[in-house]
């Protein structure tokens, strides 16, 4: 049962210039997020996701079109949505430990001293990295270095996950345990949360619903409602008959965008 | 078993090796010193304008125990650290600024290009006519010289910090100020650090340098007058003291920075 909306995205575009032409990342993107829903979207590469992403907390300011958040538009990075970027080393800060890096999102809060360890500490208990609050995070592993990321994103307490293929730098046995990792936080902290990814099968896994973006300059090509039970299973889930189905579905649908950018010479 | 007897073994053999190559040097260092011991006394260089080791000590030690050396070492050392943190203020501030803010560094990049290239000693009369031989005139020329590598390292780093570390912090609310303080600096600071390396040792020489040219106390001062007056030994008490003070600063730089900027080391050593 879907919840209140809480992220909705509306004509959202971004052009840049490249010499005399004017050329478009993403175009007229609209969608929805509603509370407590996990909402994957899924495109060929190089159409423009990440772009997409930053407009959407106005890291980046969109060339047009409007993002709302609890229904208010958004002008600035909103405190009630964070990002969690696919390279966990250049968003870690390498010169404070693992703990005060989580610390340095609750500066900002009124809390006592106390309190924000308290909340770092279980944060970093919830991606089960107890034991190396005192590390520096180059220190770790890729796997655990996301989960440090994680872990800071989960202690803002934000209304919304926004996350940039957070899975893709690292190894396929610690993709799929970040993967379920993920999904547990999700259902523990009652999360809601945007995955973009360009991996097919993880999207279908993880998601309530997922959105398939088109080629350059991208817009959303279709939604699919994933009806799959959870809590999921790295192995019975993706061998349900629907979960191929899916698969087969939207791998045919990026399939067709990637050769309409081919055909454009993009 | 066996791979931790060849560990051991190999640990041993590093050590070794390095203990032997310090051996060495000191015994180097030995040998230098027998050689300006023996070489002025056997005559065979002029032992009144290169006197023997243990004559040039006489005089330190002699100067360390009236009190002469340490006050003028304490004098130099005052008016380095004084021109040293001018220095550093100002240097890591303009850098920032030219760092992070585009027109600021279109503004200064000319002016900034013309003055760093000059000697600061150059600058010796201005300040003369503008402070007398107080310590001003010292300081002045100090900082001025040691501002360059802090300011040109701090503007290096400041603006080749990574982008994805501010849009990190501006996700999670982070202010201008914030960005500054808690990503900007932080991240710049293995390059500030090195500009402030390199000027630890120019403050040094700048001291030296302008003392000796117009001043009457300090080191630089206190070598000339003894060279003047023809007291040679005491002229290289000075000239040894200026070094060991040169050593020890730096010394204490690294020791230092060893501490602070550990997790750079770290990092570095990983992203490679």
């Amino acid at each position: 049962m879907p919840g209140p909306t809480l992220l909705r995205a509306e004509q959202l575009r971004r052009t840049y210039i490249r010499g005399e032409s004017e050329i478009a990342a993403c175009a007229n993107i609209t969608f929805s997020v509603n509370k407590g829903e996990f909402v994957c979207i899924v495109g060929p590469s190089g159409c423009g996701k990440t772009t997409m992403l930053k407009c959407m907390c106005h890291l980046l300011k969109p060339t047009a079109g409007k993002v709302f958040v609890n229904e208010k538009e958004i002008d600035r990075p909103p405190k009630e949505m964070i990002l969690i970027f696919q390279d966990y080393s250049r968003s870690l800060f390498p010169w404070r430990t693992v703990l005060k890096n989580v610390l340095f999102v609750l500066e900002k809060k009124r809390l006592s001293r106390k309190e924000r360890l308290d909340i770092a500490r279980s944060a970093l208990s919830a991606v089960y990295l107890s034991g190396f609050e005192n590390h520096y995070p180059w220190e770790l592993s890729g796997g655990m270095q996301q989960r440090v990321a994680i872990a800071r994103g989960i202690a803002f307490n934000p209304d919304i996950l926004l996350m940039d293929e957070p899975f893709a730098s690292v190894d396929a046995q610690t993709r799929s345990d970040l993967e379920d990792a993920i999904l547990e936080i999700w259902s523990k902290f009652s999360q809601t949360i945007l995955l973009v990814t360009h991996d097919i099968e993880e999207a279908i896994y993880l998601a309530d619903r997922v959105l398939v973006l088109s080629g350059r300059p991208s817009e959303i090509r279709e939604e699919i409602q994933i009806d799959l039970e959870r809590p999921r299973n790295q192995l019975t889930t993706k061998e349900d008959k629907r979960f191929i189905e899916y698969r087969h579905h939207i791998y045919t649908l990026i399939r067709e965008e990637g050769q309409k950018c081919e055909i454009a010479g993009i | 078993m066996t791979g931790q007897a060849t560990g051991r073994t190999t640990g041993q053999a590093i050590k070794s090796i390095v203990l032997e190559t310090r051996l060495s040097g000191a015994l180097l260092l030995l040998f230098l010193i027998i050689l300006w011991e023996v070489l002025p006394r056997s005559g065979i260089i002029y032992a009144r304008y290169f006197p023997a080791f243990s004559t040039v000590m006489g005089a330190l030690l002699e100067g360390i125990r009236s009190g002469e050396i340490l006050k003028q070492t304490a004098i130099s050392i005052y008016r380095a650290f004084c021109g040293y943190f001018l220095a550093i203020i100002i240097g890591v501030t303009l850098g920032t600024l030219t760092g992070t803010i585009r027109w600021v560094s279109d503004l200064l990049d000319i002016t900034v290009e013309l003055l760093r290239p000059m000697p600061s000693v150059a600058l010796v009369p201005i300040a003369i006519l503008l402070f007398g031989t107080s310590n001003s005139y010292n300081i002045s020329i100090i900082t001025f010289g040691c501002t360059w590598p802090i300011f040109v390292n701090t503007f290096e780093g400041t603006r080749s910090v990574d982008t994805q570390w501010i849009d990190t912090a501006r996700i999670y609310g982070a202010t201008r100020f914030d960005l500054l303080r808690k990503v900007v600096v932080p991240a710049a600071l293995p390059y500030i650090v090195s500009g402030l390396r390199v000027s630890l040792a120019t403050s040094i020489i700048i001291v030296t340098v302008t003392e000796m040219l117009a001043s009457f106390k300090g080191l630089g001062f206190f070598i000339m007058d003894t060279y003047n007056g023809y007291r040679i030994p005491q002229m290289y008490s000075g000239i040894i003291t200026i070094g060991l003070v040169g050593y020890g600063l730096n010394w204490l730089f690294m020791k230092a920075e060893g501490r602070l900027m550990a997790w750079h080391k770290g990092w570095m050593a990983k992203s490679v």
